[in-house]
C-alpha cells in the first residue's frame, strides 16, 4: 500500500518553517514540492490548506512574504523565515521530537514492562 | 502576546479590507500553477496533460480563496457587522415596531437600573477611600446602650492611636446635632461631624485644596467639596477663612475631594471638626467616657481574627488597669461600605422594589418577544428563500438574535437615561426632614454594567424563542404560501401563553401596588389621638449656644411668652421627643399601695427591660391643647407648673386604667423611687395618642411638666398651633425667637403634617413606586394583549370571512374575539391571584390594617385587569365584526 496521505492537521506550519530554514526563501509551490519530496511522495499538500497556512504564519510574524522572480522568470511570492519564526521552529521541533520519542518508546515497550 | 498581534492584524484586515489581496492571491496561485505545469512537462507530459494534472492538483481555486478569506480577516466579526447593518436596516423599515420595542425595554431596563443604582449606592458600594476593605468598625462588648455607642473607652482609644502594629490607624467620630454654620452673616443649619485628628489620614482621603487636621488642633474645620462650591463659590483662597459654628469661631483649613461624602452612607457631611483630641473643645472627654463610633484600618499582613484577638487582649489589660473587673472583647465589623442608618430601614423595601421592576422587565420582554414572533412569521418567506439558497439555520438564528440584542441595547441606552433622573427622584422620596438622604446615584461602572447585563440578558430572553420558532420552517410550504404564514397557529399559541403570563405578572404587580396604597391610606386615616393640621414645629437647641439647666427653663418661658403674642398663634408648647419622631423614654415609677408586678416591665430596646415602667415624655405647658389631644378628665399642664412648685403630670387613658382600674386617676399620686413615693400628682387624663410611631399599640404614658424639671435638655421641638396656615406664620415666629435670643439656631421648621408624612416614608415610597410600576405593567400588558388580538384577527380574516359567509352574525364574531381575550385574562388571573397571596407574605411587614388576601385590593386588581382587557379587545373585535366576507375571501 502506498496511498497518499493529506498532511496532518497542525503539522503543516512546522513543515513550512523547517522547509524555509533548510532551503531559504521559497515560493508556495516550492514549499509544497519540497514537503512532498521529503516525505517520499507519501504526503500530499493540499493548496486549499497551504495558502491559508502561509497567510497565518505571516500574520503571526513567523515568516515574511515578498514578490520576486523565479529561476525560470516567473513572478512568484517568496516566503522567508523571520527571527521569531526560527525561534518558533526550534521550540516546536523540540516538542515534536519529545512527543514522537515518547510515543515510539511507548509503542515498542510492549512485552517488556507489561 | 503573539495571539494579540495576530488578532490585531486580522482585525485590521477585516475593517480596512483592500481589494488587492484577492488579486495578489490569484497571481500567486497562477504563478505556482505555471511552475507546476513546467515541472510536469519536464517529467515528460504533453502540454495538455501537464496543465490538466496541475489543475487537478491545485483543486478548486474558489475554495482556496474561501479558506484564504477566512484566515485573512475575522469571519465571525465580519458576519456580526453584516448582521448589525442588516438589523439596523430592517428596524429602520419598521419604525413603529422599533419604537414600541425600544421604549418598552427602555422603561423596563430603566426602572431596573434606577432601583439597582439605589441598591448599589446604599448596600453595595464601598466608600471612596483608600483600600476600603481594610476598614473595620470597632465595638467593645459589655454594657448595653440606648444610644449608638462603640462602648470603647476614650483612654483606650488614645492608647490605640499611638500603636500601629495591629491597626495602622484608628479614628473616632460622632455626629453633632445639626449645626448652625455662619459664613459671614449667612447662617445655615447643616450636618457636621466631629472626628479625631487622624480621620482623613486613616481613610486615605487627600484634601482637594488646603490640608487636614494636625494633632491637638482645635477650632479648625475641613469642608466638603460640595459645600465649598455652594457657600464659597469654589474660592481657591478659602483656607484661612473664618466661619462660626454654633457661635464659636473656626478657621477653614481644607476642602475634601468631590466624591468624598463622609463615613455615613446616606448623609453628606459638609463640615468636619476635630474633636476627641484631649482638649476641651468642642467636647471634653474623660478616659472612661465611651466613644460613639470607632473605625480602624488593619495593618498589612494582619488578619481580622488576629486583630480582634490582639485588640481584645489590650482592651482587657486597659480595663484592668482602670480597676474594672469586666473582661470585654473587641468586635470588628467590616466598614468598607461605611455606616448607614438607612440600610436597615430600606434594604427590604429596595429588594421588594427590585423584584417588582424585574417583573416589569419580564412583561416588557414578553411584549417584545410577541412582536418579534409576529415579525418572524411575516418574514417567513424571506427566511425560506435564504434557507433555500443555502444559508444555515444557525446563521439565520444568529442574525435574528443580533437584531434582538441590538433592540435590547437600544433599550438599555434609553433605560440608562431614564434611570439617571429617576434614581435621584427616588432618593428624594426617601428623604425626611430630620434625615435628608443623599445618595450617590450617578452612573458608575456597577450601574453601567448592570444596565448592559440587563439589556443583554433581556435581548436573549425575548430573542431566542422567536428566532428558533421563526426559522423552523417547512421550506416548500412556506415558499408556496407566498408570504402568508403556513402555520401561524403555532406562533399564535405561543403568544397566547406569553400574554397570559404577562397578565399573571401584571396581577402580581397591580395587587402589590394596591396593597401598599391601601396600607398607606389606612395609616393616613388612622386615629392618632392628636390633630396634626395647623401645627407648626421647629427644633431649637439653646445648649448649642451655651444655655444650661435653669437658664434653659427661663429661656423657654420667655420664648413661649413671646411666641404666643405673635398674631395668628393660638397656643404653643414644646416637647423633648416630638410626636411620631420614633423616640421615647421609659421611666420606673412607684405607685403607692401597689406591689410591683412582672408585667409592669416594659422593653426599652430588645434585651433591655425596665421594671415598674411607664413610657414618659417631658412636655411644656398647654401641651394637650396645642397638640389637639382629647382631655378626658382634669386639666392641661399650665405655665404655673414651673420650677419649685409641686410636681404634676398628665397621664393617658392606658396609664390610668392600668394603675387605677375602676377609679379616677386625677388627684392620685405616684413617685420615682422609694424615697419619694408621692412626688407627682396626676392632674389630667388624656385619650391615648400614637406618640412614638403610628404602628404602635396603646402604651401607658405619662407626660411630665418640662418647666418643673429643667434637667439637661437638648434638642427640643417647639410646637405652635396656629389659626392661619402654619407656613405663613413661620417667618414671624422665627423673628419672635430671634427677638428673644439672637443667634439661637432654629431648624427643621415645618408643619407637623410633615412629621406625619416622614413617619410613613417607607410605606409612601413603596406605595408610590409600586403604583408607578403597576401602571407601567398595565400599560405594557395592554400593548401585549392588543398586539396579539390585532394580529390574530388579521391572521384569521379568512376564517372570519368564511364564518360570516356561512351565516354567522357580526355579534358572534365579536363574541368569539371577546371570549378569546377573556380566556387569556382569566388564565392570567388564576395564576396571578394565588401567587399574590403567597408573595404577599413577603411584604406583610409593610402592610397595615389588611392582609395580602385583602378582598378590596384583589377586587380592584381584577377590575383593573378587566378594564385593560376591554380597552385592548375593543378595536380588534370591532374590526373582526365588521369584516366584509367578500373582501376577506378575495383576500385569499
Amino acid at each position: 500500500m502506498n496511498a497518499k496521505v493529506d498532511v496532518w492537521q497542525g503539522t503543516l506550519g512546522l513543515m513550512v518553517l523547517k522547509t524555509l530554514e533548510t532551503m531559504g526563501p521559497q515560493h508556495g509551490y516550492g514549499v509544497a514540492r519540497r514537503i512532498e519530496q521529503i516525505s517520499g511522495d507519501r504526503l500530499l499538500v493540499n493548496y486549499g490548506t497551504l495558502y491559508p497556512a502561509l497567510l497565518k504564519l505571516e500574520q503571526d510574524g513567523y515568516i515574511s512574504a515578498e514578490w520576486g522572480v523565479s529561476d525560470n522568470n516567473r513572478r512568484a511570492k517568496y516566503y522567508t523565515l523571520t527571527a521569531a519564526g526560527r525561534k518558533r521552529l526550534r521550540t516546536e521541533a523540540q516538542q515534536w521530537v519529545e512527543t514522537t520519542g515518547i510515543m515510539a518508546r511507548f509503542l515498542s515497550a510492549e512485552g517488556q514492562n507489561l | 502576546m503573539r495571539s494579540i498581534r495576530t488578532f490585531l492584524v486580522r482585525l485590521a484586515a477585516s475593517f480596512f479590507r483592500k481589494a488587492g489581496w484577492e488579486r495578489d492571491l490569484a497571481a500567486e496561485i497562477e504563478g505556482n500553477l505555471e511552475l507546476q505545469i513546467e515541472d510536469n512537462r519536464r517529467r515528460g507530459m504533453t502540454p495538455a496533460e501537464a496543465r490538466r494534472a496541475a489543475l487537478l492538483k491545485f483543486g478548486g481555486i474558489e475554495s482556496i480563496k474561501e479558506n484564504y478569506r477566512d484566515q485573512k480577516g475575522l469571519p465571525f466579526l465580519e458576519s456580526l457587522v453584516q448582521d448589525l447593518r442588516h438589523s439596523l436596516r430592517t428596524l429602520r423599515k419598521s419604525p413603529v415596531f422599533a419604537l414600541v420595542a425600544v421604549v418598552s425595554l427602555g422603561l423596563g431596563i430603566g426602572a431596573n437600573t434606577a432601583i439597582f443604582s439605589l441598591i448599589d449606592a446604599l448596600l453595595l458600594r464601598e466608600l471612596p477611600v483608600r483600600e476600603p476593605h481594610r476598614l473595620f468598625a470597632l465595638t467593645q462588648t459589655g454594657r448595653k446602650f440606648l444610644k449608638p455607642s462603640s462602648n470603647i473607652r476614650y483612654g483606650f482609644f488614645r492608647q490605640l492611636e499611638k500603636e500601629h502594629q495591629i491597626l495602622s490607624g484608628i479614628f473616632a467620630f460622632s455626629g453633632s446635632p445639626r449645626s448652625n454654620v455662619m459664613v459671614g452673616s449667612q447662617g445655615e443649619v447643616t450636618d457636621a461631624l466631629m472626628v479625631s485628628h487622624d480621620y482623613f489620614r486613616v481613610l486615605g482621603v487627600e484634601p482637594q485644596i488646603g490640608r487636614t487636621f494636625e494633632s491637638g488642633e482645635e477650632n479648625v474645620v475641613v469642608i466638603s467639596y460640595r459645600y465649598w462650591k455652594r457657600r464659597f463659590a469654589g474660592d481657591l483662597s478659602v483656607p484661612g477663612r473664618s466661619i462660626a459654628i454654633n457661635g464659636a469661631p473656626y478657621t477653614v483649613i481644607g476642602v475634601t475631594p468631590p466624591e468624598f461624602f463622609g463615613p455615613i452612607v446616606g448623609t453628606w457631611i459638609d463640615v468636619t471638626i476635630p474633636a476627641f483630641g484631649g482638649g476641651t473643645k468642642p467636647m471634653p472627654m474623660a478616659d472612661d467616657d465611651d466613644l460613639t463610633w470607632v473605625m480602624g484600618r488593619i495593618a498589612n499582613g494582619v488578619t481580622e481574627q488576629q486583630a480582634s484577638a490582639s485588640l481584645t487582649a489590650s482592651a482587657q489589660r486597659w480595663m484592668e488597669s482602670r480597676g474594672s473587673r469586666q473582661r470585654p472583647a473587641i468586635l470588628l465589623e467590616p466598614a468598607g461600605r461605611g455606616l448607614s442608618f438607612l440600610r436597615e430601614q430600606f434594604s427590604k423595601p429596595l429588594y421588594i422594589l427590585m423584584a417588582m421592576v424585574a417583573l416589569v422587565l419580564l412583561i416588557a420582554c414578553a411584549n417584545v418577544a410577541g412582536l418579534l414572533l409576529a415579525r418572524a412569521s411575516a418574514r417567513e418567506q424571506e427566511f425560506a428563500i435564504r434557507l433555500g439558497i443555502g444559508a444555515s439555520r444557525g446563521r439565520l438564528v444568529r442574525q435574528l438574535l443580533t437584531e434582538s440584542i441590538l433592540l435590547s441595547l437600544l433599550g438599555g441606552v434609553t433605560g440608562l437615561l431614564f434611570a439617571r433622573w429617576s434614581a435621584e427622584a427616588v432618593a428624594a422620596f426617601v428623604s425626611t426632614l430630620k434625615d435628608p438622604v443623599w445618595l450617590d446615584t450617578s452612573v458608575n461602572m456597577h450601574v453601567f454594567g448592570f444596565a448592559l447585563l440587563a439589556a443583554a440578558v433581556t435581548g436573549i430572553l425575548f430573542g431566542v424563542a422567536p428566532a428558533l420558532q421563526g426559522t423552523r420552517l417547512d421550506l416548500t410550504a412556506a415558499l408556496k404560501q407566498g408570504g402568508r404564514s403556513a402555520r401561524g397557529a403555532i406562533g399564535v399559541r405561543f403568544r397566547q401563553v406569553l400574554v397570559a403570563g404577562q397578565v399573571a405578572l401584571t396581577v402580581l404587580l397591580v395587587a402589590g401596588a394596591t396593597l401598599f396604597a391601601r396600607s398607606l391610606n389606612n395609616l393616613r386615616n388612622l386615629d392618632t389621638g392628636f390633630q396634626r393640621d395647623s401645627v407648626l414645629m421647629m427644633s431649637l437647641d439653646p445648649a448649642q449656644i451655651g444655655y444650661k439647666d435653669q437658664r434653659i427653663a427661663r429661656l423657654y418661658e420667655q420664648i413661649l411668652d413671646r411666641v404666643e403674642r405673635v398674631p395668628g398663634v393660638r397656643s404653643a408648647t414644646f416637647l423633648r421627643n416630638n410626636l411620631l419622631a420614633n423616640a421615647s423614654t421609659l421611666t420606673s415609677i412607684v405607685v403607692p399601695g401597689r406591689l410591683p408586678q412582672p408585667e409592669d416591665e416594659m422593653e426599652l430596646t430588645p434585651g433591655i427591660k425596665i421594671g415598674n415602667a411607664t413610657r414618659s415624655f417631658t412636655v411644656g405647658p398647654r401641651f394637650v391643647e396645642t397638640m389637639g389631644m382629647t382631655l378626658l378628665e382634669g386639666r392641661d399642664l399650665r405655665r404655673t407648673d414651673r420650677f419649685g412648685t409641686p410636681l404634676v403630670a398628665v397621664v393617658n387613658e392606658s396609664f390610668a386604667r392600668y394603675f387605677y382600674p375602676g377609679e379616677s386617676a386625677v388627684g392620685k399620686r405616684f413617685g420615682y423611687g422609694p424615697d419619694k413615693p408621692n412626688a407627682v400628682e396626676i392632674i389630667g387624663v388624656v385619650k391615648d395618642v400614637k406618640h412614638k410611631q403610628l404602628r404602635e399599640p396603646a402604651t401607658r404614658t405619662m407626660y411630665g411638666a418640662a418647666l418643673q424639671d429643667p434637667g439637661s435638655w437638648r434638642d427640643t421641638t417647639l410646637n405652635v398651633r396656629t389659626a392661619l396656615d402654619p407656613a405663613r406664620v413661620a417667618p414671624s415666629l422665627r423673628q419672635a425667637i430671634a427677638d428673644v435670643v439672637p443667634g439661637l439656631p432654629v431648624f427643621n421648621v415645618a408643619p407637623s403634617q410633615r412629621m406625619f408624612e416622614d413617619s410613613v416614608v417607607t410605606e409612601r415610597t413603596l406605595a408610590l413606586l409600586s403604583g408607578f410600576f403597576g401602571i407601567l405593567a398595565l400599560l405594557l400588558a395592554s400593548i401585549g394583549l392588543y398586539g396579539l388580538l390585532a394580529y390574530s384577527v388579521e391572521k384569521r380574516q379568512n376564517e372570519i370571512g368564511v364564518r360570516l359567509a356561512l351565516g354567522a352574525r357580526p355579534g358572534d364574531v365579536l363574541a368569539m374575539v371577546v371570549r378569546e381575550t377573556a380566556v387569556l385574562i382569566v388564565a392570567g388571573l388564576m395564576l396571578g391571584l394565588p401567587a399574590t397571596v403567597v408573595a404577599g407574605r413577603w411584604i406583610a411587614t409593610f402592610l397595615y390594617g389588611l392582609t395580602p388576601a385583602d378582598p378590596t385590593a384583589l377586587a380592584l386588581t381584577v377590575a383593573a385587569l378587566g378594564t385593560v382587557g376591554v380597552l385592548s379587545v375593543w378595536m380588534p373585535a370591532r374590526k373582526a365584526a365588521r369584516t366584509d366576507p367578500m373582501i376577506a375571501l378575495r383576500h385569499e
